[in-house]
């Protein structure tokens, strides 16, 4: 499947995901050591990206920082994808009082806009990676809950799945074996789109000062650093990371479109 | 009306959770209220402790979250440390400056992205296609902050076209007699011309910057929603039995396509709500989001379980909204018509 | 002879998919007179549905006409303007179209869009429009036409939404009409009922017709000529009877062979030597006893009770080792929910299942799936493509039953049993590792049968097997099961719409309706002289093609009655049945011996020489 959607993505997020694993190890400056006689400097050949009021080296900590951003959105998205799907299979499969429990609560955590609730339980957890980690990850379960759910109480009528009990097998190993791997395809899409928004969201939260701390190389915090500094003019510090931040959540997004044209042909454009 | 009753019933768990969510989470925050309130965090212990015991603070957990019910059953909602204002009042006052800005955008996002979603899907593979498909994938993947700092940069820094990025008024201006809150309407019952263009003037950028964000989801809704109604079979009936192109597009294929499209404004609403708070920031705007976000960095937890409550009251109050609408473009639904 | 109607010659469509062009017609040609019925058959892929499209503009942004001419009253249709071609739709040229209830627009009440339809062609007033709207409905034979002109089309019957569809057509007064398999998926007494409606307002207005469909039955019956279509060509082109008699192209021969409705017996159908064997008289296999089973709706109003839609409402039924029952209906009577209780995937709500005598509800569901009981019930599902997991290759979707249910059995022993069952159910070992969307429906089909044998039940429960299968791969999928039994002795309960099919495969039958066995004997016996009037008329809305003995002539009034809190104090088929009396409202009658192993569920039963 050579989709050009696949193929966008992929430019987009492979040098990003290299940045995140080795860009430690190749980066020309320290990230986090200041040089007071080198600040606010634009953009030069020894500076690609200029120099932040601390005189640090901005392109050193774009790259560094997209090891914090990715990891974050991937530990959070996987925690929430690995829960939500087994809590929502189980939902859609056995309904009962399991379903409206959690039905209700998913409810209640819907009706709070999301980017709030994740900025009040990180202010409840602390100012931590973990604590952000958690948050958003909180914030998206309801979605997994639900697609899951809708997903395995199309299916749980479905002949194999009948003909699964009519062979024997007990509901534990109908979920396991029936039911989870085939909503899975659907519920990797939304995580691909979800990886972006858990980007932005993490980069949000670290704007506002919740959440991740200076000196800490990372995308939100340095927009915020360099948002001072556009009134003035000074347009890299805060425009660099900004475009490293949308990169990645238009390459997550791109991601999350191409797998949509994999897992559902029927539904482009 | 049953279905609408129903629907109204099911709100109670929804609100009573809510209301528990909130007063669990501002629970978990950091810091002892009481210590605030003993207006020194040197105070003895014993004074702390007489404090604590006055505000119920010694109490089991239910017996306080019963206490916080009645203290909102009686609409008030504490008292903020940092300004010394019952919570209620501060949030009273700041509502409409966020209103504004949510209301403005999102107006300005529907009327954009309507007409270029259905253009869109008239036309698969023409020049506003491709338009609306690329803003739909680049527009999604745009941070509200940064499209914000672009916008300021360029309009404020570069052309000069926008005023400082400091309010909604200029701090010289001397504000309308408050009417609705909003300083737009405000200002025109005032008579004051000159007033409603500075106002609109510090509204533009941060409105733009929203209307941005909202934008992208709707008008891809828009393009989805109709190319699917225009492929269905009973489009093609229709075309089949003679009916007029016009009256096929825009009562046939319009409504029907209308349903996601209202739907997703539930969610894009939702967003909005959340993303205020950033655009707030940025722009110095100074609405509810921006005095949570400082209540929040404050530790000081009357105003943040009020914000909570407002932003899922509102939330639910949309989401119901949307609700009718659904059900006025599709009777299918039965919450407007009995079974 | 009058100069046709429609004169189609050298019509080529070509489709743009992601895998390049595909040719869907190789230039079609055919004539239409006016007033006449041309019959377009052919199995699924054919491009019957294609020409429909291609003539009426319709085709989509994917598909396009590379051929050919389309000449109807001087013009020719593939050469004309949208905008031209948009103003004969729906006036000269109208369309009936498959799935009827998906062409109507689902937001709009069924009523206000026939008199768009009626206001487009005849300018007038409001209140002339909907006098107009409610005449058509009335022509249609739309009960109570004020009040479902105001319905939706979603609280329609499949039937009742087909009736609209005609009316829609036929607005325009159109001098030509295409149906596309206009009564697909609608029962067998609704059909009927539809296309003696459509027949006749055709002839009324001396207008052609082609009618598309896959049912050769159907097309002979109402049809003057026919068009065999086979791989987008027509194959064969002549008048109804000399096709029946004598078929001149092999493809032609093969389809009338493999239709169910010309065939005498399972022989007929395709020839295989030894008869059936007659069902050993012994205890029976299977008991239902007085089962009972009704699922909860939602609330009409908040403080309502809930209404309740009964599925079985006191249903007895014995299966006999080794014989194949049939079990007809029309949807909504409880067929499936019967399926699912005798395979114990659902609980009766008042009742007993026995097999062989032993009470199984005793037995707690987690515990009876472990117990040998599981082998003996097996079960083989509606739709061969969604009964496989995607996830398993054919192998392992035979292989899993025998985990769960034969653990102590080695790889080996296993795999062999997979060989056997696969081998028994016709699927080649070659197919073992394909995944199920690598596989045809026929050998999907097979998968699903060679599942539910390889564990050796004594009964199988066949919940319309047949159903998506195009009629050739039907015949080998019914071959197979008679051979099954023969061979393996299992029992059948085999549930279809399609009384031809029960006809071929079964020794007993019995007729449900809404959630009662309403007749039940021997099936030679049942459809030669049926004695109940519902079954009666379930024989006589089947097509029959030429040749085949006529029915009795029986048709029920109206739609069937609502499966919702029926009235347990009357006939369920009263105020249809044209026997029934005033006597049938007040008392439900019970099932009773009618004929020698015939019993019925009448007060009044048909006389049995009548047949």
């Amino acid at each position: 499947m050579r989709s050009p959607l696949a193929l966008a993505a992929g430019l987009i997020l492979a040098p990003l995901i290299f940045c995140a694993l080795f860009g430690l190890w190749l980066v020309p400056y320290d990230p986090i050591a200041t040089q007071a006689g080198m600040a606010l400097h634009p953009p030069s050949a020894a500076h690609w990206f200029g120099t932040d009021q601390l005189g640090r080296d901005v392109f050193s900590r774009v790259v560094v920082a997209a090891r914090l951003d990715l990891g974050i959105a991937f530990v959070a998205v996987l925690l929430s994808l690995a829960l939500g799907a087994v809590l929502g299979a189980a939902m859609g499969y056995f309904q009962g009082w399991l379903d409206a429990v959690a039905g209700r609560v998913t409810d209640v955590l819907m009706a709070f806009p999301l980017f709030m609730l994740a900025m009040v339980l990180v202010g409840a957890l602390g100012p931590s990676a973990t604590a952000v980690v958690c948050a958003t990850a909180a914030v998206n379960l309801p979605f997994y809950i639900r697609l899951a759910r809708a997903e395995a109480s199309i299916r749980r009528h479905l002949g194999y799945v009948e003909a699964a009990r009519v062979g024997g097998s007990g509901h534990g190993r109908i979920l396991r074996v029936f039911l989870l791997p085939n909503i899975l395809p659907p519920l990797l899409v939304q995580a691909s789109v979800n990886l972006g928004w858990a980007v932005l969201n993490t980069a949000g939260l670290s704007f506002l000062g919740l959440g991740i701390r200076a000196p800490a190389p990372e995308w939100g915090i340095m927009v915020a650093e360099g948002a001072q500094f556009v009134i003035s003019g000074r347009w890299w510090i805060a425009a660099f990371p900004g475009l490293a931040l949308m990169l990645a959540v238009l390459g997550f997004n791109l991601l999350g479109d191409a797998l949509r044209e994999v897992v559902d042909p029927r539904r482009r454009g | 009306m049953a279905g609408l009753l129903r629907r109204l019933l099911a709100l109670v768990p929804v609100l009573l959770g809510v209301t528990l969510a909130s007063f669990l989470l501002t629970w978990l925050l950091p810091g002892d209220p009481a210590v605030f309130f003993a207006n020194s965090v040197t105070a003895d212990a014993a004074t702390v402790a007489a404090l604590r015991a006055k505000m119920g603070l010694d109490l089991p957990l239910w017996q306080q979250f019963l206490a916080y019910l009645a203290q909102l059953a009686r609409g008030d909602l504490g008292q903020s440390i940092q300004t010394g204002q019952p919570v209620a009042a501060d949030l009273l006052q700041r509502l409409p400056a966020s209103a504004e800005l949510t209301l403005a955008a999102l107006g300005a996002a529907l009327l954009l992205a309507l007409p270029l979603g259905i253009a869109a899907a008239l036309r698969p593979g023409s020049v506003i296609d491709h338009a609306c498909r690329v803003l739909s994938v680049a527009g999604v993947a745009l941070p509200s902050f940064v499209t914000g700092l672009l916008l300021i940069y360029v309009f404020y820094f570069h052309l000069g076209l926008a005023p400082e990025p400091i309010g909604r008024l200029d701090p010289f201006a001397i504000p309308p007699p408050r009417v609705t809150g909003f300083l737009l309407p405000d200002t025109l019952l005032a008579g004051d011309g000159a007033g409603f263009l500075a106002a609109a003037r510090q509204l533009v950028l941060p409105a733009a910057t929203m209307a941005l964000f909202a934008l992208a989801p709707l008008a891809r809704m828009t393009r989805a929603a109709m190319l699917d109604v225009l492929g269905s079979d009973f489009i093609r009936a229709a075309r089949a039995h003679g009916l007029r192109r016009r009256r096929i597009v825009l009562s046939y294929a319009l409504r029907n396509a209308l349903l996601p499209v209202v739907t997703t404004l539930g969610m894009v609403f939702s967003s909005m709500l959340g993303a205020n708070v950033l655009v707030e920031r940025v722009f110095a705007w100074p609405g509810i989001g921006s005095y949570a976000l400082d209540a929040l960095l404050g530790l000081d937890y009357a105003p943040v379980q009020g914000f909570m409550l407002v932003m899922a009251g509102l939330l639910v109050g949309v989401n119901l909204l949307v609700d009718l609408l659904c059900a006025i473009i599709d009777p299918r639904s039965g919450l407007l018509r009995d079974a | 002879m009058s100069p046709p109607l429609l004169s189609v010659r050298g019509l080529a469509v070509a489709f743009r998919t992601r895998g390049g062009d595909v040719q869907a017609l190789h230039g079609m040609s055919f004539d239409l007179r006016p007033g006449e019925m041309l019959g377009i058959v052919g199995e699924s892929g054919s491009g019957k549905s294609t020409a429909a499209l291609a003539l009426t503009g319709l085709l989509g942004p994917a598909g396009r006409v590379t051929a050919g001419q389309a000449l109807f009253e001087g013009q020719d249709l593939l050469a004309m303007e949208e905008r031209a071609l948009a103003r004969l739709r729906g006036a000269k040229l109208a369309m009936v179209f498959q799935n009827p209830r998906a062409a109507l627009n689902p937001v709009r009440p069924v009523g206000l869009q026939l008199a768009d339809v009626i206001a487009r062609h005849h300018p007038g007033t409001a209140a002339e429009t909907r006098a107009r709207m409610l005449d058509a409905l009335r022509r249609m034979r739309v009960p109570d036409p004020e009040r479902r002109a105001a319905a939706l089309p979603h609280e329609l019957s499949g039937g009742l939404c087909q009736r609209i569809g005609i009316a829609l057509a036929m607005a325009g007064e159109p001098r030509l009409l295409i149906a596309d398999e206009p009564t697909t998926g609608l029962d067998v007494t609704t059909q009927a009922a539809v296309m003696d409606l459509l027949h006749d307002a055709l002839r009324a207005r001396a207008a052609g017709s082609l009618l598309i469909t896959h049912d050769l039955a159907l097309a002979a019956q109402y049809c003057d000529r026919l068009l065999v279509m086979q791989a987008g060509r027509v194959v064969e082109e002549a008048p109804v009877r000399m096709l029946f008699a004598a078929p001149r192209h092999a493809y032609t021969a093969r389809l009338l062979r493999g239709m169910p409705a010309a065939a005498r017996g399972l022989e007929d159908l395709l020839p295989e030597e030894g008869g059936l064997p007659l069902a050993v008289g012994s205890g029976p296999l299977l008991s239902l006893r007085g089962l009972r089973k009704s699922f909860p709706l939602r609330r009409p109003g908040l403080f309502r009770p809930r209404p309740r839609l009964v599925a079985l409402d006191g249903l007895d039924l014995d299966i006999h080792p080794g014989e194949a029952l049939g079990l007809v209906g029309e949807s909504g009577c409880g067929k499936s929910t019967l399926a699912r209780l005798a395979s114990r995937l659902i609980e009766p709500d008042a009742g007993e299942v026995l097999l062989e005598g032993q009470p199984i509800q005793a037995i707690p569901p987690a515990a009876f799936a472990a117990s040998p009981w599981r082998r003996a019930i097996q079960m083989v599902f509606q739709d061969p493509a969604g009964s496989l997991n995607p996830r398993f290759t054919a192998f392992d979707c035979i292989a899993d039953p025998l985990r769960q249910l034969l653990p102590a059995e080695g790889a080996a022993a296993r795999r062999a049993r997979v060989e056997a069952a696969a081998a028994q159910a016709g699927l080649p070992p070659a197919l073992l590792p394909r995944y199920p969307h690598q596989l045809s429906g026929g050998e999907k089909a097979r998968v699903g049968i060679a599942r539910a044998m390889a564990v050796e039940p004594r009964l199988l429960v066949l919940d319309e097997p047949t159903a998506s299968l195009d009629a050739p791969v039907q015949a080998l999928v019914l071959r197979l099961l008679a051979r099954l039994r023969r061979q393996a002795g299992v029992a059948l309960l085999f549930i279809s719409h399609d009384l031809h099919l029960v006809r071929l495969l079964c020794d007993r039958v019995a007729v449900m309706y809404l959630g009662q066995v309403v007749e039940e004997g021997p099936a030679r016996q049942v459809f030669t002289a049926p004695r109940h009037p519902y079954t009666a008329a379930l024989l006589s809305a089947l097509p029959r093609p030429p040749g085949a003995m006529p029915a009795q002539p029986l048709r029920l009034e109206g739609e069937p009655r609502s499966p919702v809190e029926p009235d347990p104090g009357a006939c369920r088929l009263h105020g249809r049945c044209p026997r029934g009396t005033a006597f049938c409202a007040t008392n439900p009658p019970a099932l009773r011996p009618v004929a020698t192993g015939q019993q019925a569920r009448c007060h009044f039963p048909l006389e049995g020489s009548s047949g």
